[in-house]
């Protein structure tokens, strides 16, 4: 009897948690399809809904401007640096710049910027959120008749979104720019800027673009969604927060790379 | 209506027409907060009805209950700012959720209804930044901005001097007379026994039910 309750007991648990799992996902598509429809809506926007996505643009992507130059400074050198090891084996410098830069754009900008995003802004949604949930404010929001979801998830949502997207141009193009810069100063720049720029340009084909927005935007949604989702379940007290942060860092991350493989994969 | 949520507390029948006011003592003062959402349409009644501008709460789509809740202007009982914003931004917030005028005006009528409340004008500064008397202060204006049709009042006295008591009901008299009704939760004896509040409904509740009383 007892190999057979194990049994049961196994089964029990992996459906339940295969369950929760689907049940987490379906809630999470909800939060970012009601998102799209309500974007969608002109009567969402609202002058607080704008200021509030105008505040969370602010946060979430000028205030991180400054890091992600400093990781694109930091980073085009290394760039160059890994050229220079593969174009001793391979040869093709130029071609090898251009791929790589490409490598960089298409696939490792997006889930650098996103990590940022997770870290800096995802985090400190959760706390607010929950913040805002657990001293009763959202009710405030709903009996004052403003819409928690539009005001306080949706703005969030398309906040990040929107610096997530910028925040990956600024870094790509730094990132290319320090490159080049550091390329030229050791002298194995054999091209100029502009002929780097277009045969990179060459080398992209609009599959690509669709992949760096898609990479790039709907990750940095998705980590906003979970972490007001992780925030409004903040009821009773501030401490239930230090239990959340974890928990959204953990879904945001593993949101993030699911969303690079599928699109990866996809297009 | 009765409620699951007041166990074996309410069973309440209470009607306010246009320029009604209600004075409602009750044992427990947090159980404002419970009727306000009622009357809200925030809180799910087992039987009964609960009706605003003739329409059930149970009824309207989300976007339509929330217009209904944006013509009910709220004294809050407990902690009602959102600590980021500004408390201006805050008293504006549903107006121009809705887009219920324009800005400018807003902030006009807004500042005015400061003054009334002793206030200089519309605070700036974030709600960690202000005493409890002044929030209360711009808690009382924020609930008669913008012409509401029902203010609820939540124990508005608690932080606030006596002198406060006559801004609140001027402000409730004007509004009485634009064809708005109140309905205010108060046990503090202050407003029971000022004369000032010319009261069409006073009730307190007693054994379970809401009885008509006129003692402090």
């Amino acid at each position: 009897m007892k190999p057979l309750r194990f049994l049961y007991q196994l089964a029990d648990r992996t459906g339940s948690a295969l369950v929760g799992i689907f049940a987490d996902a379906a809630f999470l598509t909800g939060i970012v399809i009601r998102v799209l429809y309500d974007t969608a809506r002109p009567r969402t926007w609202s002058r607080p809904v704008v200021d509030e996505v105008l505040r969370q643009i602010y946060y979430s992507g000028v205030k991180a401007v400054s890091l992600t130059l400093l990781i694109a400074l930091l980073l085009g050198p290394a760039l160059i640096s890994q050229m220079l090891v593969w174009s001793a084996l391979i040869g093709e410098t130029a071609l090898l710049v251009q791929l790589m830069g490409l490598l960089i754009l298409r696939d490792f900008g997006p889930v650098l910027i996103n990590l940022i995003i997770i870290g800096r802004s995802g985090m400190a949604i959760t706390a607010e959120i929950g913040t805002l949930n657990a001293g009763g404010l959202t009710r405030v929001l709903d009996a004052s008749g403003v819409d928690p979801f539009r005001y306080l998830v949706l703005t969030r949502v398309v906040g990040c979104g929107i610096a997530a997207l910028v925040l990956t141009q600024i870094f790509g193009l730094t990132l290319l720019l320090t490159g080049y810069g550091f390329a030229m100063v050791l002298g194995v720049a054999n091209i100029s800027l502009s002929d780097y720029l277009a045969g990179m340009l060459a080398q992209t084909t609009i599959g690509d673009f669709v992949l760096i927005l898609m990479k790039t935007v709907l990750p940095a949604m998705l980590t906003a969604a979970i972490c007001c989702w992780r925030g409004m379940l903040v009821t009773r007290s501030m401490t239930e927060i230090a239990r959340e942060l974890p928990t959204a860092f953990v879904l945001c991350t593993v949101a993030l790379f699911v969303c690079a493989a599928i699109f990866t994969l996809a297009i | 209506m009765t409620s699951r949520h007041f166990g074996s507390f309410l069973d309440w029948s209470l009607r306010l027409d246009p320029g009604d006011l209600a004075l409602v003592r009750l044992p427990d003062p947090r159980l404002s907060g419970l009727l306000a959402d009622a009357a809200c349409g925030l809180t799910e009644i087992t039987a009964g009805t609960l009706s605003f501008l003739g329409r059930d709460w149970r009824r309207p789509a989300a976007d339509e209950a929330a217009r209904l809740r944006s013509r009910i202007g709220r004294v809050f009982g407990e902690v009602n700012w959102i600590g980021y914003l500004p408390v201006d931004e805050s008293v504006l917030l549903k107006h121009l959720h809705h887009r219920a005028g324009r800005r400018e005006d807003l902030l006009r009528q807004a500042a005015e209804l400061c003054r009334e409340f002793r206030l200089p004008g519309v605070p700036i500064d974030r709600p960690n930044a202000l005493s409890r008397a002044d929030l209360m202060r711009a808690s009382c204006a924020r609930a008669f901005l913008g012409q509401p049709r029902l203010v609820l009042l939540e124990q508005p006295m608690r932080d606030l001097p006596t002198d406060m008591l006559n801004p609140i009901i001027m402000a409730c008299d004007g509004l009485r007379r634009l064809g708005g009704a109140v309905l205010w939760f108060s046990n503090d004896t202050r407003v029971w026994n000022s004369g000032g509040i010319d009261a069409t409904h006073r009730l307190a509740e007693i054994g379970g039910r809401m009885t008509p009383t006129d003692q402090a």
